[in-house]
């Protein structure tokens, strides 16, 4: 199965499992949000979501974040439903390595 | 005395990358994950710079950048955003709402870190001018016939005396 390598930072390290939870939960709003076709909702998580993504270097989920909020602006339906259940994967097949001099 | 930049993002998980990154930085540093907390803060404490996030829940940051535009002008005031509308983001800039804009994502690296430090410059120069033109408004209340201006060759420096750096010309 295909595995998205990532390479962060030491120094953040501690902070990766409390913000993968995050993503979680998430991601179960905006699966919850799906069903009511909430837009709005969609929206603002898939928003908030993809900047703290790309500040913490998760740069593929990002663009896949950026993509859910831009069909949930066009309102549609199927962009949603495949962007967010992409973000699903990917976020689940994320391999995270550290290193320490990345800055 | 320390400057002091206050951080302000719903974001709990960026508040937490900022404060992680920025630690060894030596100005000192303020977070926060709620704008209303971030607008009392402003208000009892002595800030230098703000940056905050615009689309947050409640108050946005538009609103607490005009609050801190009408009562705290001499502080620094930042977007940091991923917002994607440049109309928005240039009518702040061009009404003064904000001084600086900085793009979502933001890692926080060196370059990041440097831009933080030339806001602590820019504070200074907006002191300046506020100053300048306190000055220069009573000046013409007194009907004083002068102004203060800047000295050609004044420089950036705040910490020159202010006779290096301003003189006085008459209005007529």
């Amino acid at each position: 199965m295909e595995k998205y390598i990532i390479t962060l930072p030491e120094e953040i390290r501690s902070l990766i499992p409390d913000f993968m939870q995050n993503r979680k939960k998430e991601l179960e709003w905006l699966q919850n949000a799906l069903l009511k076709e909430d837009y709005e909702k969609i929206i603002g998580i898939a928003h908030a979501s993809k900047g703290v993504l790309g500040s913490f270097g998760f740069t593929k989920a990002y663009r896949i974040a950026e993509k859910t909020e831009s069909y949930a602006r066009m309102k549609n339906k199927k962009g949603v439903e495949k962007s967010v259940s992409d973000l699903s994967f990917n976020l689940n097949q994320t391999e995270i390595h550290y290193k320490d001099d990345l800055g | 005395m320390n400057s002091t930049v206050l951080f302000v993002d719903d974001q709990s998980d960026f508040i937490k990358l900022l404060e992680t990154k920025l630690e060894a930085e030596k100005y000192d540093k303020l977070f926060c994950t709620n704008p209303y907390e971030a607008w009392d803060i402003i208000r009892k404490q002595d800030i230098d710079v703000l940056i905050s996030d615009i689309n947050m829940p409640g108050m946005d940051g538009f609103e607490l950048f005009r609050e801190c535009m009408n009562h705290f002008p001499e502080i620094v005031r930042v977007a940091l955003t991923s917002m994607n509308s440049p109309g928005i983001i240039l009518d702040a800039l061009n009404n003064d709402v904000v001084h600086r804009y900085f793009s979502k994502p933001w890692k926080v690296d060196d370059n990041g870190k440097e831009q933080i430090r030339k806001l602590l410059d820019l504070r200074s120069q907006l002191i300046e001018k506020i100053d300048r033109n306190l000055i220069n408004k009573a000046l013409s209340r007194v009907r004083a016939g002068i102004k203060i201006v800047r000295c050609e060759n004044a420089g950036s420096r705040a910490i020159a005396p202010l006779t290096d750096r301003y003189t006085l010309i008459s209005e007529l």
